[in-house]
């Protein structure tokens, strides 16, 4: 199948579908009527672009979806058109500033999307509800509708975007896995009411927004600290990490290869999008715990005694140890206490078998076996990528779960012809 | 410990005025006119009083800490709606009731740790909220103008200058219980505000504007103020996680070294001892109990960076070879990089000062830093380090006794050491802070 094909043509079909919705709301629907108030949320929504915010499992998001929601609650169709735009070339110009490359059809693919789902949001809300002022008359209907609409179209929205990942990720999986939830949860819980609350003010009191703007300001700093002090955290552990590779040089680049094919082999079993996160960074420090290993039982080549074997035994536990003091990587943790058990229950800290090991833990067990295969050793070379799948087929059942070592094959399947004819 | 004279003078200041004011406030609500809808307001915002006093966040882990609370917002909206006395009585009560329930929680769990001192400093929160409520209330009566929360500029004003009464009396009651539940000398009051202060000073401003906002939205879409709950718990949830995440991390590091210490019998236990003789020095140095706290932290992470060092360099006996020394030194460039790199946990993870406790004194170390240059707590660690290096044994010799280990210390001050640690490392040892950790060392070694 050829997967770039079908993307664009995916995104120019949501292009057409979006320019044709946007005329069709520009010939047919009123003018908003213009007051400092829409000055106001357009502005809002511009500058709101620029500030990014990125929390773990929620993945990156800005609060001007707030400000488009108050737009199209108080100003209908047209306005929330410009707003849409507006927030979007804001947020390509941002990213612009930092470095990325802007691809134009992927921006007009963007731009309509959003324009797709908050469009057909404020089209149902002016034309079934009006734009009188909100939660006043009918509080309770009010509220019910807008809860309905936005369940209903940022559902779809969410929906849209997975299918793009997905067909951006070669339609490894299942396209499902790729739904954002945490960021559906949170547009749902937080970005839109906090819409309504500006909606609010701008309708009862204008000079009271000044007294919303104050603690969304304090929120974004301290999410911002908060993801700095995160970020700083996890490089601390990270680089040590890294360096745990070091003493070991063959080991050197070894976790965040396991982490690539770990990440595919997780989307190809259909595993949650955080979840396959997850498994990412428990790859990166799954070798963690060999800093309380000493070098005599680290580059020990022949038979270890019981004593040593005790501590061999005990790393996993130790890198899950440590992990689990951040509580954002209590899930890694357990990912890495069981990474060396084996799937007929033999393996170690915990003896666990089959289904007891947690998945994410078995796809590591065979993505780090595989590249340690393939990888050098002082005592042999390596072995060709046949080879070591050869082995790992042998072991299936036994040391690995087959159904993992499965998904291996499949994920490197093109890959390995790709080997075999070079 | 009991409350010095000082400390119950203080105690007498806050309760009479806090008592005075919440007797003034009460009788004067009493003579009021009340409407079904305002008693009905007073009754859920003082619900609501009660109930958000139970979402707090702890500002550090000493045992008397400041903590950040939400009963902010509706004692405000009270104070917009109904006048200060209103928001007086609520705030009292609803304190009073939340001091009680703590004080009963802490009761079942650990009996013997509450003490009567403890609870009395908890109880003088009552009088100190009456007090700062007040203030700001009355600030508002006497500013504001006729027209309706948050129109005209007067208003605006008024708004604002209730805020900062409040901000500074609220930070200003604190101080002066904690510096005095602390016992620590007075001129260290400033201090202790400005650590308050550190990780909060906006939040606890922003509670006053979502107050007013309660106010005007239940005057107008009472369905609306519901709604500002999620202002409210994203700011307290954004606060609480940054904070959550500042400890967490610590122990993760300390975890990490900790178990880096596993590798090696020799070095078990050294990171610990390393940190503890650096922080009787700290205190020795009159500093403060932050600074002592950030020695200690970089005293248990000074190693960190010898993850990847090979232990046959590592345990080698005399002199290393130039490639030895090379490798040796990556272990503090690691320190050094991590240590640029932080920027919001560098109080928390103090990986510069521990970079550099292999310096000397006299310049001649690896980044040639001389004397002053030299970070103080990283003199303060090579002291340390050197001492528990000299006691402790080696897998090619026995530690040397306390003696002879001083006797070093001085010999070698000036050149490789700050002369003023070592004499702060003397004043510890004379003050018995050094002895306790060392025989610990010794017994351990015994047993091996």
């Amino acid at each position: 199948m050829n997967f770039t094909a079908i993307l664009s043509q995916f995104r120019l079909a949501v292009t057409v579908g979006a320019s044709a919705f946007a005329l069709a709301t520009l010939l047919t629907s009123q003018a908003p009527p213009f007051d400092m108030g829409l000055l106001l949320c357009l502005a809002l929504a511009v500058l709101s672009e620029r500030w990014l915010l990125v929390l773990p499992r929620y993945g990156p998001f800005t609060l001007s979806e707030s400000m488009i929601f108050a737009v199209m609650l108080r100003y209908g169709p047209v306005a929330t058109l410009f707003a849409t735009l507006l927030a979007g070339l804001s947020r390509f110009n941002r990213e612009a500033r930092e470095g990325a490359v802007i691809r134009p059809e992927f921006m007009f693919y963007s731009l309509s999307q959003s324009w797709l789902s908050y469009g057909c949001a404020a089209w149902l809300w002016a034309k079934f509800r009006g734009l009188a002022p909100i939660m006043s008359a009918h509080p309770l209907l009010d509220l019910s509708l807008m809860v309905l609409l936005a369940v209903s179209v940022f559902g779809v929205q969410a929906y849209v975007v997975a299918l793009h990942q997905w067909l951006d990720q070669q339609c490894l999986g299942d396209w499902s896995t790729r739904i954002n939830w945490p960021r559906l949860r949170l547009i749902l819980q937080a970005l839109l009411p906090l819409g309504v609350l500006l909606t609010a003010c701008l309708q009862e009191r204008p000079g009271a927004v000044l007294l919303l703007l104050g603690p969304l300001w304090v929120t974004y700093s301290s999410i911002r600290n908060y993801t700095a002090t995160l970020q700083e955290a996890q490089q601390v552990v990270g680089s040590l990490a890294e360096a745990v590779e070091r003493r070991e040089p063959h080991t050197v680049g070894h976790a965040s290869r396991v982490g690539q094919l770990a990440t595919d082999m997780g989307r190809y079993l259909r595993m949650a999008e955080t979840d396959v996160r997850t498994l990412a960074s428990a790859a990166r420090l799954h070798e963690l715990g060999k800093i309380s290993l000493g070098d005599q039982i680290l580059h020990k080549s022949g038979n270890l005694g019981a004593s040593e074997w005790e501590r061999v035994r005990r790393y996993p536990e130790v890198g899950a140890e440590v992990a689990s003091h951040l509580s954002l990587s209590r899930r890694e943790a357990v990912l890495i206490r069981h990474h060396q058990e084996s799937f007929d229950g033999t393996g170690y800290p915990h003896q666990l078998a089959a289904e007891d090991i947690p998945l994410g833990a078995r796809i590591l067990s065979v993505a780090k076996a595989f590249d340690a295969m393939i990888s050098r050793r002082s005592y042999r070379s390596a072995f060709s990528w046949q080879k070591a799948l050869e082995e790992l087929r042998a072991r299936s059942g036994s040391q690995f779960d087959p159904k993992v070592v499965a998904a291996l094959e499949a994920v490197l399947g093109p890959a390995v012809l790709r080997n075999r004819a070079a | 410990m009991g409350p010095t004279p000082r400390e119950w003078l203080w105690y007498a200041v806050v309760f009479g005025t806090g008592g005075s004011l919440w007797g003034v406030a009460l009788t004067q609500l009493l003579q009021q006119t009340w409407t079904p809808q305002s008693q009905m307001a007073l009754a859920a915002l003082a619900v609501v009083t009660f109930a958000s006093l139970f979402r707090y966040v702890r500002l550090s882990d000493d045992a008397y800490h400041s903590v950040y609370t939400l009963d902010d917002v509706p004692l405000y909206a009270l104070i917009f709606l109904q006048g200060w006395q209103s928001a007086v009585v609520v705030s009292g009560v609803a304190r009073l009731l939340f001091e009680v329930v703590r004080v009963l929680q802490a009761w079942r769990q650990h009996p013997e740790k509450v003490h009567w001192a403890h609870v009395l400093y908890h109880f003088s929160n009552v009088p100190m909220t009456i007090n700062v409520t007040a203030a700001a209330g009355l600030v508002y009566a006497a500013l504001k103008g006729p027209e309706a929360l948050m129109e005209g500029p007067r208003n605006v004003a008024a708004v604002a200058g209730a805020t900062a009464v409040w901000f500074f009396l609220a930070f200003a009651q604190n101080s002066v219980t904690l510096t005095l539940r602390r016992q620590l000398p007075l001129r260290w009051m400033l201090q202790v505000f400005r650590q308050n202060l550190r990780y909060i000073r906006l939040h606890v401003l922003m509670l006053v504007p979502l107050g007013a906002l309660l106010a005007i939205f239940l005057e107008t879409l009472p369905w609306v103020a519901i709604l500002l709950l999620v202002p409210v718990i994203l700011m307290h949830n954004a606060l609480e996680a940054q904070h959550k995440l500042r400890l967490e991390s610590v122990s993760t590091i300390q975890a990490v070294a900790r178990y880096l210490e596993e590798r090696d019998q020799y070095t078990q236990g050294h990171s610990t001892r390393v940190a503890g003789y650096a922080a009787a020095m700290a205190e020795c140095m009159d500093m403060s109990e932050e600074d002592v706290e950030q020695v200690r932290r970089a005293g248990l992470i000074h190693d960190i960076g010898k993850v990847d060092i090979p232990d046959a360099i590592l345990r080698k006996p005399g002199h290393l070879t130039d490639t030895e020394r090379q490798i040796m030194r990556t272990h503090t460039d690691r320190a050094v990089d991590l240590g640029r790199r932080l920027v919001s946990l560098s109080r928390e993870l103090p990986f510069r000062e521990a970079a550099y406790h292999h310096e000397n004194f006299d310049g001649s170390g690896h980044y040639q830093l001389v004397g002053e240059e030299i970070p103080l707590f990283s003199r303060i660690l090579a002291v340390a380090d050197t001492f528990d290096a000299m006691t402790s044994d080696r897998p090619y010799r026995k530690g040397v006794s306390q003696e002879e280990a001083l006797k070093t210390l001085r010999e070698v001050a000036g050149r490789q050491l700050d002369p003023s640690c070592v004499k702060a490392f003397e004043r510890a040892v004379e003050k018995g802070t050094i002895q306790p950790i060392l025989s610990e060392n010794q017994r351990k070694e015994r047993e091996n």
